[in-house]
Formats: structure tokens, sequence, C-alpha cells
């Protein structure tokens, strides 16, 4: 579910432990229609869609890693399906030893990381040492992912917000990027680090660290006059959605004529009524160009 | 000053003790209203979960009524309780109201970081007046824990029908109207001899039922349409894993203990789930279920808030427990429709499948 995040990250470790690593196709209709099948019905979209990119891994891997995210940094936490993942994924596939996980904890300091590098090191037969050496040099600090500061020139923007794994995801944004082609794309990774904790509103002692990205990001976005609206990418039923919507929405109470489409996604993929609500949204920006659809 | 504070089951009598032992002034929202819960559910998110609606509306309720100081306890952590104070103070300054808000934030507590929260309230009043009030309360607590849970157990045996609600419910009405730790204890104590009074079926072995889930919804029992009650009518012994009680060992007690064991629910959830903490009480509905198999319980009953998250991949995980112990485990999700129908419908095959199944009653399949 982080892939989009720190794919490359993790991709990268495993690559300096000296594995070969195998990643699975972008999702398709196929990866969805598996997942649906083989998750718990409650569960939300993108858990049922990894769940269908475990079920491909199966047949091409000898191992599966799943990370375990519980927080990224102190004070800051994940949404409660990253910490049970693992497990999901395990008990959906009847008790698999395939998967294998390593426990991001940093709230509570290193402990617990460690104690999972020493059970993964010991299933895939590498040295404990040396995978810990690994961890620390291409991971520990690259999950901030402070990326630079899109310059933001005289162009016509659109900030997308939402989970990474919607927004970067082309099969379950529909292709947004190419619907609105006519503009350029923001997204929250175009905001570095420090500036998203800064422009939390309102300023939280502690929070999700998905909502210090996306709520810090929108206030940013919304002193930027060249981004023309935001457009807000959920899932049906997400629970840090619920909070982090309604702090948004709360928000643009006070700037009634601010261009904001909220547009809740899930597993049916019929792209009308989408591709709809978008040409209106465009519409309301009051740009004349035409959208590709 | 005026305090109103958020119910969750029966945690508004131990509050009571508490606030009246300190005298300072309060008032209840009205206990288990649908009035009060339509007021919280029209400000709220739309897929945020019932606690959070219900405690809104808690709170709208008990503003109306002309408090200004909220009390509310929070956490930290993953799961979307920790987040409600911050959300729930916008909506309510956007409504209008005026207001302190003193969050007690169970995370990493300490006694004095507690009694500097409190200070506003606390002024002019000793400590030995406060120690005295917070064990008065705690004692409550697990004093109206420990009766309902005797309640559930004479229900199901009971020889006419719906004594032990007779008892419960003046007991219920006895206990608004009452003020002050002794006349509460005396209200407790004369219920509980009542309810020791009441004539009991004679070799009758109910079936029984363990209630895991969610912690709000499993104590409170006008959000979980009276489940303990419902099921005892049936003739099923209820035993319910999460009350008041037990989210205050968890959080305030263990907290201030030094002494740190590790929970045996936790410690038997390790089977499925491979940490320590999932968010919320999931951990806990796990290790209980595993809990409850192992002890012969006939059946298992996981109840929780639509879209809520740790209770979610908790339910994942029964389909292993079924399997391996044998036991049937029911999830039933509840949001704020109040419709009764469907509800005791699927508990009442529930309870009659799990006769059936201990009878060793197969129904023939239908001829084709």
């Amino acid at each position: 579910m982080m892939f989009y995040e720190h794919g490359e990250i993790w991709g990268n470790f495993f690559k300096s432990l000296g594995c070969r690593v195998v990643v699975s196709e972008y999702t398709n209709k196929k990866i969805l229609d598996n997942g649906i099948k083989n998750c718990n019905n409650e569960n939300c979209l993108p858990v049922k869609v990894l769940m269908g990119h475990v079920m491909e891994l199966m047949k091409k891997s000898d191992f599966i890693f799943i990370p375990r995210y519980t927080s990224t940094n102190k004070l800051e936490f994940s949404c409660p399906k990253f910490c049970g993942l693992p497990d999901m994924a395990r008990i959906n596939l009847k008790n698999e030893p395939k998967i294998i996980e390593i426990d991001i904890d940093f709230n509570n300091g290193m402990r617990k990381t460690l104690e999972s590098l020493r059970k993964l090191s010991q299933k895939i037969n590498v040295d404990y040492n040396k995978a810990v050496k690994i961890f620390l040099n291409t991971v520990k600090n690259n999950l901030k992912n402070d990326s630079l500061k899109t310059a933001i020139c005289n162009k016509n923007y659109i900030a997308i917000l939402g989970h990474p794994y919607l927004i970067y995801d082309e099969f379950l944004n529909m292709n947004i990027r190419k619907k609105l082609s006519s503009f350029d794309i923001v997204t929250p990774k175009d905001v570095p680090f420090a500036i998203k904790r800064e422009n939390i509103y309102p300023k939280q002692n502690f929070f999700y660290a998905v909502g210090y990205d996306i709520l810090g990001s929108a206030f940013a976005f919304m002193n930027e006059p060249n981004v023309k609206g935001i457009i807000y990418l959920s899932t049906f039923s997400c629970g840090v959605d619920s909070i982090l919507t309604e702090y948004l929405e709360r928000y643009l109470k006070k700037y009634p004529s601010y261009p904001y489409l909220k547009i809740t996604l899930d597993e049916h993929t019929g792209e009308a009524g989408f591709d709809t609500r978008l040409e209106a949204f465009i519409d309301m920006i009051g740009d004349t160009k035409e959208v590709s659809v | 000053m005026k305090v109103t504070f958020p119910h969750m089951g029966n945690i508004y009598i131990a509050v009571k003790v508490l606030l009246d032992t300190l005298e300072i002034d309060y008032c209840i929202p009205p206990v288990g209203s649908r009035t009060s819960l339509e007021k919280g559910i029209l400000n709220s998110p739309e897929f945020m979960c019932l606690p959070f609606k219900t405690i809104l509306g808690n709170f709208i309720s008990g503003l109306e009524d002309g408090a200004d100081v909220i009390l509310f306890g929070g956490g930290c952590g993953q799961c979307r309780q920790s987040y409600y104070g911050n959300l729930q103070q916008e909506i309510l300054k956007s409504l209008g109201y005026k207001f302190t808000y003193i969050p007690i934030n169970f995370y990493n507590i300490s006694y004095r970081d507690f009694f500097e929260k409190l200070s506003p309230l606390m002024k002019g009043k000793s400590r030995i007046k406060i120690a005295k009030a917070v064990t008065a309360g705690l004692h409550t607590v697990f004093k109206v824990d420990a009766l309902y849970a005797f309640s559930n157990k004479i229900r199901c045996r009971e020889l006419v029908e719906g004594s032990v609600d007779v008892v419960m419910k003046k007991f219920e009405k006895d206990v608004q109207k009452e003020s002050g730790f002794i006349n509460i204890s005396k209200a407790i104590n004369t219920a509980k001899e009542e309810l020791k009074k009441i004539e009991l079926k004679k070799n009758y072995h109910p079936i029984k039922v363990l209630l895991v889930g969610e912690i709000f919804l499993l104590s409170d029992h006008f959000t979980n349409l009276e489940i303990e009650r419902k099921l005892g009518q049936m003739g099923v012994e209820v035993t319910n894993t999460m009350g008041v009680s037990t989210w205050i060992r968890h959080h305030f007690i263990k907290r201030l203990i030094p002494i740190k064991k590790q929970d045996k629910s936790i410690k038997l959830a390790h089977e499925y789930i491979h940490t320590n903490d999932i968010g919320g009480h999931g951990i806990h509905t796990v290790g209980n279920a595993v809990i409850g198999s192992r002890k012969g319980y006939d059946g298992i009953i996981q109840i929780y808030p639509f879209t809520c998250m740790p209770e979610i991949i908790a339910e994942c995980t029964f389909d292993e427990i079924r399997e391996k112990y044998d036991v049937p485990i029911m999830t039933l999700i509840l949001d704020e429709m109040t419709g009764e129908a469907g509800y005791v419908t699927r508990l009442e095959a529930f309870a009659d499948m799990l006769f059936m199944k201990r009878e060793n009653i197969h129904l023939k399949p239908a001829k084709a």
C-alpha cells in the first residue's frame, strides 16, 4: 500500500541484501477481482487490491514482503490496517509462510524493527548484522521522503489529494491524470516534508502521518494562486479520510468560491459517472479547454 | 461552572460519584436518548464511526442543558478515537457553543499531568478529597460492572421471565436520581440483593456466548441495542469481555502502575497477529476470542461499529479461529440505524443454531 511512496526504497534494501526483486504488475481488473474474492468483505478497496497483488506474486516469488507500518515518525501514526496487513495477508492465504515483514514503529524507537529484522534475516538466510546495516543505510532516513518543492510557474494546476495508493495508481483513479491533461497536476509528493508539517491546520500534537501529508499540502496549495482547485480522492468507508475531509471541508467553508471536488471510489469500475463529475469540475474552474476523455 | 461528559455504558454512575464527592456541578446528557444521537449524526462526518456520533450528540445535549466544561478521555495511536477530541471541538465551536474542553490523554499519563489537566476543576480542593473522590469513582466502576455481569448470569436462568429486567430498570432509574457515593453504593447493593432473591430454574444449562469487539459498543447498552438483555431472554448466558472497568484497567491503572505484565489476550492473539497493537482493542478481540474458544464457550459474537478499522483486521482472523476450535463466530456491525427486527432475528437464529449444535440436532436437507 505504500508502494508508490516507499517501493523504491524497499526494492533497494532487498537488492543490497542480494535478493532478486519482483514487483507485481500494475493494478488491473484481474488483480482487483482476485483481491475481492480473497478478502474479508468489510475491508476497504486498497486492502482488497493489495490481496490481489499478493495472489499474483504467489506464483512468481519465493517470499512476499509486506512492511508493517505502525508509525513512521515520532507521534505520527498510520492507519490500523497498515499494522495488520501482513497478518491479514497471511490469514487470507491460509497461513502462507511466504510472507515476510518488517515492523516500522519509530514512535517507540527501533526495538521492534530490529526484532523483525532478526526474524526476516533468519527466514531469507542473510546475516542479521548485514541486514541491520543495510536497513539503516537504505531505509531508515529515506522514509521521510523529502521531495524537492516543484516550482509552480505560470501555468494552471490542479491539486490531487488522497492516499498515495489512490492518487498514483492509474487503474484505481481511472487515469485521472490523462483526463485532466489540460492542467498540470500537483500532489502531496511535490511539497517538502517540513512545509507539510508547518501548514497543518488545526495544530495537532499527534496525528496520522498521511494526515500531515494531505492536510498540510492542501493548505500549502490553497496559498498558491496558480493551483486552481483541489480534487480529493477517497475510498468508500475510509476511516482516516472521514477525519481529514471533515477538517478540509470545514476550513473550505470559509472560502465558498474555492473549487473543491471529493470523489469516493470503490470497487466499481464504471467510469461514466466519474468523468461527468470531472467535467463539471473543470467547467466550474472556468477553463474553456475540453477534457480529453 | 457546570461539567458535562459523554456516556459510555454505565460510566456515568462512576463519574457521578466522582463529581459528587468533589462537589462539582454537572449535568448528565439524557441516558439512551434517540434525540441526542440524532443531533450527533447531523453534525458528524458521514463515514465517522458510531461512537463519535453518539459522543458528539451527548456533548450537544449537555451544552444545551447549560454545561460549559466538557470532560473527555482520549488516547494516542492508530484508532480514530485518539482524534475525536480535536474534531469535536471544531464542530462544536462552529455550532456556536462556548465551552472549556478538558481532554484527558491516557497515553503516557502521569499523576502530575492528570492533576494539571483537571486543575480548573480542582481549584480549592484538597488532595485528600481528590484522592478520596477518585477511589470512590473507581470503586463504583468495578461494582457496577460486577452487578451487570451478575445480572447476565441470572437472566438466562430466571423462572419468571422479565424479573431481572424489572430489578435492573428500577436500579437504572434510582441511580439517576440518587447522588453521593453512599447513596449510589446503597442502590447497587439493594439491586444485588434483589437479584439474589429471584427464583431460578433448576438444572438448567444455558448456552454460553462470549461477546467480543469494540469497547464502546460492548459497554453501551443503548448503542448495542441491549444485546445482553436480548440474548439473556433467549436463555443464553452472556459474558461480556469489555466493560468500562476493563477500559479503566487497561488505560488508567496499568499505565500508572510501574509493573508491566503482558496481557493474556495479547499473548494468545500473537498466533494470528504478530504485533502488539493494531489500534483500538483489535488485538484484545482476537485474544479474547481464542480464550473463549479454549474455555468452551458455545459461541462468540463480535460487535463493532461500521467502518471500525481495528475490528475489521480482527474479523479477518476469525476464519482461522473458527476452523481450529470449531466454534461459531458471528459478526454484527452496527450503525446509527436502530431498527431492531433484523438484529433480533439474527440473534435468535444464532442462539437456535448454537442450541442445535450442542444437542447434536441436524436438520435434514430439503428434498430436491
